[in-house]
Parts: structure tokens; C-alpha cells; sequence
């Protein structure tokens, strides 16, 4: 068969995006199988456009860089539905959701470069309201869970490590009764809650920062607000 | 003229719609696991920035769990689900700028050159030149690319996420290709 080149009508023309990215109908993608066959042209522009498809997707793979909020962004979300059945008085959320995320091994490596990405990327505080403590202890970070914590303990500032990922942090703050209340800030820091009874304020204080620095895998540095 | 077969995954995922409108909890993270992430790129390629992605994108998922019985079934899942980030995103922008503008943008036509087929070709796989090339369309057109090309949906399933008739996005699509195609040839000339 000879191949001619010649033009093709728009009605063809629009079907070829369909064509390249394979929602054609079958009847149309035989009719412009044939008239492929037939038409250098056509064959010339359905090759051009396999090809900026290709290239439209090497674009949005580049993009890709740009991690998404994964597991964190569900926990937030979880927290938010859960506080608000509890307000409007429906039956609590339940909680085996956000528990089975440890169980079934949800992948640690992509929650902690999220975890690190939300602290190295330097976040405008309150920009990004995301946490990762234990469901049942969200606080959105930026925001400040204010007076009622305050009177239960004292406040210390942490910066995690990079490398640390989001099930190493939220083991620590679960073992030594932790609550972040604020944070992340535009340096990654965060605002912790500890509970230490008053009577041992000062040398319960002395030991907790002693053991948060003892975690060198999972804390950069600790402060006392 | 498009294809309406429905997979087991999609069914799978209008089951989980179906679950979440009655408020079951694991469904929404399963739906969540399978598109956040793709869902999260829709809107970050409008709003070019990440945190406020994020937010909008939290947005969106709430609004799946108040409006899952709604989904019609007569669309795919993933159709439902950019229809509602690509409102989102819309909103937020609009709050961002009031004047932006979300027109046509057919206007924008490059001068018209002819390349030699194969450089063309050639020049359409390379990510710098089709990222340049993609810049200078409009955010509608660049839109109806994408979501043409990379999330591989057909024009109904495009007219229902951006909310245009499908007519309107046979004509943007055709519009952006040709705007496309004269940008590389350009660049492709530029280089030589």
C-alpha cells in the first residue's frame, strides 16, 4: 500500500489525544489505525503526540520531587473527623483506622521523608497543619493547644533529626509522655508538652531532657521553652 | 467514542465510596491511600506550592467524606475526585489573585513554523523543553494537558473535572497541542 501525506480533518485530529492516551473507543481506534496506515501525515502527528506525551510525563515526574502528605495528611484528616463526630455528638471515629496504619506496616521510609521534608523544608508556621503524635493526641501543628496544657506541665522545644523517621518520633514522645502542641516552626521546631508532676518539676525536667538527649537517633536538639 | 469498561479496582473504589457515605473509616483511608498522592500532584502543579496543596488537599478528602453519597457513579472515581481538587484549587487561586484569569486562553498561538518530524519528535521528549513549552500556555490549557496526557482521562471525564462542556475541552486540548507543537518547533530552531 502506498502511503500518501495529506491533510486530516479536525474531527480526526481531536481524537488523537484520546488515541495516545488510550481512552479511544474501539471503533474509532480502528478507524484510525487505517487511516494511519494510509497517511504518512496522520502517522507523523500520532508519533509527535506519543511523544509529548511522553514528555508531558517526564515534566510531571520531575514534579514528583515534591513529596505529598501521605500518611501524616491522613492522620490530620483523621483527627479532624473524629473531633468533629465527637462535637456534633455522632458515634466516636473509630480509632482502628489510624492504629492499623503501625500494624499492617504502611511504609516508615516515605512517612519519615515526609516527617523530614516537613522539617527541613522550613514550613511557614501554621502553613501546613499536619502532626504526626498518636491519633489520639493531634494537636495541628502551628497551632497551640494553649492554657489547659500549659497548667499540666512544662513546655521544651525539639528539633527532630532528618533521618529519623515518623514511627522513631512518635515512640519517643509516646515513652516519655510527650505532646506536641506546637509546630512544626519555620526551623522545624517544635513545641512539646511534658507532663511532670510539680513536685518533681526540677529534677523530673533534668531527667527527661537528659534521656531526650540520649536519643541522638531521633532528637537534634532539645530545649527548655 | 470513549471506552466504558469498568475495572475491578475501580469497582473496588465505588465500593469504598459507597462505604464511606456510611461513615466507615478504613474505607476512607483506603481511598485516601490510593489517591492522595496523585490528587496532591493536580493541585500542586496549579498552586505551586506544596504546603498550600497540602491544605487544599485536606480540603478535598473532607469533602469526600461529607459527599461520598453523591458520587453518581456515572463517572469514575478518580474523575469524581479531581473534580473536586480542580474546584478547590480554583477557589484558592481566585481568593489568591481575584483577577486570575480563567478564560479560554485560546489566544495564545504561536507563530507557526514546520520542523522536520523526527527532530520534533525529538525535542517533544525532552522534559526542559516541554516544561518550558508548557509554561507559556494558558493555566487552562495546561490544565486539559495534563489532564489529558499524564492522567490519561478521556474529554467526558476532562469536562466533568474542570466542569466545561466536553465541546469546550475538545477545542482546548486542540488549542494547547498546536500551541505545544509551534513552541517546541521554536525551540527546536532556537537551539539548532
Amino acid at each position: 500500500m502506498t502511503r500518501r501525506t495529506a491533510p486530516f480533518d479536525r474531527e480526526i485530529e481531536e481524537l488523537l489525544p484520546l488515541y495516545v492516551n488510550g481512552t479511544l473507543g474501539e471503533a474509532d481506534r480502528k478507524r484510525i489505525d487505517a487511516l494511519r496506515a494510509e497517511n504518512a501525515e496522520l502517522d507523523a502527528e500520532i508519533v509527535f503526540l506519543f511523544a509529548l506525551a511522553r514528555g508531558v510525563k517526564a515534566v510531571e515526574g520531575e514534579d514528583q520531587e515534591v513529596r505529598s502528605p501521605g500518611e501524616l495528611g491522613l492522620r490530620r484528616l483523621q483527627k479532624e473527623l473524629r473531633e468533629r463526630s465527637e462535637t456534633s455528638g455522632q458515634r466516636p471515629v473509630p480509632r482502628a483506622a489510624a492504629s492499623t496504619v503501625v500494624a499492617k506496616g504502611v511504609s516508615f521510609g516515605r512517612l519519615a521523608l515526609v516527617a523530614s521534608v516537613a522539617l527541613m523544608v522550613g514550613l511557614g508556621a501554621g502553613m501546613l497543619t499536619m502532626s504526626f503524635v498518636q491519633p489520639d493526641r493531634f494537636v495541628a501543628a502551628g497551632g497551640d493547644r494553649g492554657a489547659e496544657l500549659e497548667q499540666r506541665g512544662a513546655r521544651l522545644h525539639l528539633v527532630f533529626r532528618s533521618e529519623a523517621t515518623a514511627a522513631d518520633i512518635e515512640a519517643l514522645l509516646r515513652s516519655e509522655g510527650l505532646e506536641i502542641v506546637a509546630g512544626p516552626s519555620a526551623l522545624g521546631l517544635y513545641t512539646v508538652s511534658a507532663e511532670v508532676p510539680a513536685d518533681l518539676r526540677n529534677d523530673g525536667l533534668q531527667a527527661l531532657l537528659n534521656s531526650l538527649r540520649a536519643r541522638r537517633d531521633v532528637v537534634e536538639q532539645v530545649t527548655l521553652e | 467514542m470513549t471506552r466504558h469498561a469498568v475495572s475491578p479496582e475501580e469497582l473496588n473504589h465505588r465500593d469504598l465510596l459507597r462505604r464511606i457515605a456510611q461513615q466507615d473509616h478504613e474505607a476512607f483511608a483506603e481511598i485516601y491511600r490510593a489517591y492522595e498522592a496523585r490528587v496532591f500532584r493536580f493541585i500542586q502543579k496549579k498552586l505551586n506550592d506544596p504546603f498550600e496543596a497540602a491544605d487544599v488537599l485536606h480540603n478535598v478528602f473532607l469533602d469526600v467524606w461529607r459527599t461520598a453519597a453523591n458520587f453518581g457513579e456515572k463517572s469514575r472515581v478518580s474523575t469524581w475526585l479531581l473534580g473536586i481538587a480542580f474546584n478547590k484549587t480554583m477557589d484558592r487561586l481566585r481568593k489568591k489573585s481575584p483577577a486570575t484569569n480563567l478564560d479560554d486562553g485560546e489566544g495564545t498561538e504561536i507563530a507557526s513554523d514546520d520542523p522536520s518530524a523526527l527532530d520534533l519528535i525529538e525535542v517533544a521528549e525532552e522534559a526542559a523543553e516541554v516544561r518550558h513549552c508548557l509554561e507559556k500556555l494558558s493555566a487552562e490549557q495546561r490544565t486539559v494537558v495534563e489532564l489529558a496526557f499524564y492522567q490519561e482521562l478521556s474529554y467526558a471525564d476532562i469536562a466533568q473535572v474542570i466542569g466545561r462542556p466536553e465541546g469546550t475541552v475538545k477545542t482546548r486540548v486542540f488549542h494547547a497541542k498546536q500551541s505545544l507543537k509551534r513552541c517546541l518547533t521554536r525551540r527546536l530552531r532556537k537551539s539548532a
